[in-house]
């Protein structure tokens, strides 16, 4: 139990030192492989959650997290530091799964993760679930192959602001940074792919 | 658009909270960083290797081009040998165009060896002078044989000597 619980932290609640992260770098760049090593071990849970919530695929998402962190590690001499680490890594990790979703267009391959223990206690999931849906019956695994699935309805811009917002929890700035506009059109964007979800969960919103 | 309460999406935003509960198979995270490393190890080693190992994998799965270098790298030698010949014929007055390189070339029964060649099948041992009719064996070693004397049966060391 206390092994999910540390891995559910891992993959959402990462504190970013960023100060240590330039640090980390600085070592890396001058060829510091262990330093490369703390940067994978402090962002690798965030980039593999973000990369899979995007493909809805564990094996895409180990693909894609991996040529990530070696790009990333190919291009640490560009990295100046005008954005922090986090930011830098996000944004490579994101053009590199946008590329691959254009690429698998018409693959549909959904392999969903476990949910981890803590999912079948959380109040807000229950009360979902047993309460306010007419589906008393159903259980989190459905709900979690729904969501999935109404995921892969949305576009691949919709779907990782989504992600990026709703998922991760970070702000409409820091995805502006990484996907490389102006926080008005990210807010439209989760917008309208809230829309979407909303319509397609509806079933489950009670709505 | 951003204007809009909030509240009409907070229920979907408490739905979207399960993606936070899917998590990689166990273990996972603890041997990506590993293995991370090793194909950055690898891919610094593939780059850091020899021309042969980066003209191999020119090559690797392609083999219209192996075939095309082939034919290039043949024609080039069997141009070089048409042109060598030709400078032959040009070098040699007495070969006339029409002559082939088989009857142009030196008739072995006719032509000299080089002279280290000479003397060394002369005398093939090496001897220091094999014109000399002087024992080869100097004179201080004397050089003896057994011979059986029925008489006395004993042996005894004989000198042919006078």
């Amino acid at each position: 139990m206390m092994q999910t619980t540390t891995a559910a932290v891992i993959l959402t609640e990462v504190p970013v030192n960023q100060e240590s992260d330039i640090l980390l770098v600085r070592k890396a760049q001058g060829g510091d492989i262990c330093a490369y090593d703390d940067l994978i071990r402090r962002h690798q849970g965030r980039i593999y959650a973000t990369l899979y919530h995007m493909t809805s695929n564990h094996e895409d998402a180990n693909d894609l997290v991996q040529e990530t962190f070696i790009k990333a590690y190919q291009a640490l001499g560009n990295f100046k530091g005008d954005s922090s680490f986090f930011t830098w890594i996000y944004r490579i990790a994101v053009n590199k799964t946008l590329n691959f979703l254009k690429q698998r267009k018409n693959r549909v391959q959904m392999s969903l993760n476990d949910l981890d223990f803590n999912a079948e206690h959380d109040p807000d999931l229950i009360a979902l679930i047993c309460e306010k849906t007419p589906h008393h019956e159903a259980n989190l695994a459905e709900l979690q192959e729904k969501l999935n699935a109404g995921m892969r309805k949305l576009s691949e811009t919709h779907r990782l602001v989504m992600t990026l917002h709703d998922v991760q929890g970070l702000t409409h700035e820091e995805i502006g940074k990484i996907m490389d506009c102006n926080t008005g059109t990210v807010r439209s964007r989760l917008f309208y792919a809230r829309q979407q979800m909303k319509s397609y969960l509806a079933e489950y919103l009670g709505t | 658009m951003s204007n809009r309460p909030p509240e009409e999406f907070d229920e979907l935003q408490r739905l979207l909270k399960l993606k936070r509960h899917e998590q990689p198979p166990p273990g996972y995270l603890s041997h990506l960083p590993n293995r991370i490393l090793l194909r950055i190890q690898q891919e610094e080693l593939r780059q850091e290797s020899g021309w042969w190992q980066w003209f191999v994998d020119r090559f690797d799965a392609k083999p219209m081009l192996v075939c095309l270098y082939g034919l290039v790298v043949s024609s080039l030698l069997v141009l070089g040998f048409q042109v060598s010949q030709m400078m032959q014929n040009e070098t040699l007055p007495h070969a006339t165009a029409q002559t082939s390189w088989l009857a142009a070339s030196p008739d072995a029964l006719t032509v000299l060896p080089f002279p280290f060649l000479q003397s060394h099948f002369a005398n093939p041992a090496g001897l220091y002078n094999y014109l000399s009719t002087e024992p080869a064996v100097p004179k201080h070693q004397e050089v003896g044989t057994i011979r059986w004397n029925p008489g006395h049966g004993r042996t005894s060391p004989v000198s042919y000597k006078e």
